[in-house]
């Protein structure tokens, strides 16, 4: 259960119910944290406008930003966020469960190309001690064929998921909660 | 230098623009991480819909929510979160730079209410490792009359170094301050 309780339906503002209302299937894997967010509208109309300003739009596909997101929750430990990001993996690209669990331990998937196994490993390495990134790991993501304002999409990534981690794990969000849950 | 160039001005797009006119009406020109996440015009629309809103809306005032931020900021060792804003504490609401540093490391000092006191030790423990923050911690701040509506809000501020802080070390912006305030860099 989580730390702090979201808020009735009947106690919320009509015009912020709609805006939940309107995002329920769409962020179905974060319903817990958008309920317990309601608390503090501009929060939870935040949270809406990053993720899909951060992950649906931009250079990089959604699957491959999911997959960044769920390779930094495993790095930091957050089941909230590996249930919710894992969890739509599996259900919008076919990943298998144990694959998830495989990327939350660290390891990368046979689906993925050299160039995007070099962004994952760069998101796990500022997911973990961001404050050790070096000159190298950018030399060796442009190596890899990406250039700056790519770099910068995918730390936008890396950075979001640091918010939601730090909310979930802050309010003891339930993992076992999230729609679609894998098992983290 | 920071790991990656900054774009320029020709390079930004016309949303881009603007929003750095926003924030330099009220900051005299962009801070270099919204420079740097001028790359991204997503992020860039992104970072408008969270850092105003977070602090200039709600029940807690934004002094309040800045001291919060450079807590967790102090405790995630973001220097340049939390110099940037440990400043804007000093030249915006008149904190002296010594109690800012105290209080950003989670001491109880004269200006400090210690209601806010309690909300800043409960920022600090969820930057430090959210999953430490246990029922006791929450009661502990509810014993301080805050409501659990000003938790989600203080840990909004928590959330927001999450956000900041991951950028600005992972691409190590440097200091962009300016010395004509008489403070010696970032503190």
């Amino acid at each position: 259960m989580a730390l702090i309780a979201p808020p009735s339906l009947e106690e919320v503002d009509g015009e912020l119910r709609a805006e939940y209302e309107s995002g329920r299937v769409r962020f179905a894997h974060l319903d817990q944290l958008r309920r317990v967010l309601m608390r503090f509208p501009a929060a939870f109309r935040a949270a809406d406008g990053m993720y899909f300003l951060i992950m649906e739009r931009g250079r990089l596909d959604r699957e491959l930003k999911e997959v960044i997101f769920v390779a930094c929750s495993g790095v930091r430990e957050c089941r909230y966020g590996l249930a919710a990001h894992g969890g739509w993996l599996i259900e919008h690209t076919g990943l298998a469960p144990s694959e998830v669990e495989s990327l939350a331990r660290g390891e990368d998937l046979t689906r993925q190309s050299e160039s995007q196994r070099a962004l994952l490993a760069f998101a796990r390495k500022v997911a973990g001690a961001a404050y050790r990134t070096v000159e190298q790991d950018i030399e060796t993501l442009r190596g890899a064929g990406f250039d700056t304002p790519t770099i910068v999409e995918a730390l936008t990534v890396v950075s979001l998921s640091g918010w939601m981690n730090g909310y979930a794990d802050a309010l003891g969000l339930d993992a076992a909660e999230v729609v679609g849950k894998v098992a983290p | 230098m920071a790991l990656l160039p900054y774009p320029e001005m020709d390079e930004l797009s016309d949303d881009v623009r603007r929003y750095f006119q926003r924030f330099s009406s009220e900051h005299g020109r962009p801070s270099l991480l919204r420079w740097m996440l001028g790359w991204s015009p997503a992020a860039s629309e992104a970072m408008e819909g969270l850092y105003h809103p977070i602090f200039a809306s709600g029940k807690l005032d934004r002094r309040l929510k800045e001291l919060l931020f450079v807590a967790a900021s102090e405790q995630r060792r973001c220097f340049y979160c939390m110099g940037g804003h440990s400043r804007f504490l000093v030249n915006e609401f008149g904190y002296e730079r010594d109690n800012v540093e105290r209080i950003r490391r989670g001491e109880l000092v004269d200006d400090l209410d210690p209601r806010e006191h309690a909300l800043v030790l409960l920022a600090r423990k969820a930057a430090a490792d959210g999953e430490t923050v246990t029922a006791d911690d929450m009661e502990q701040v509810r014993a301080h009359d805050w409501d659990d509506d000003s938790i989600v809000e203080a840990l909004s501020a928590v959330a927001q170094a999450f956000f900041t802080n991951t950028l600005a070390q992972s691409t190590r912006l440097e200091d962009d301050i300016d010395p004509a305030d008489g403070l010696d860099g970032y503190f």
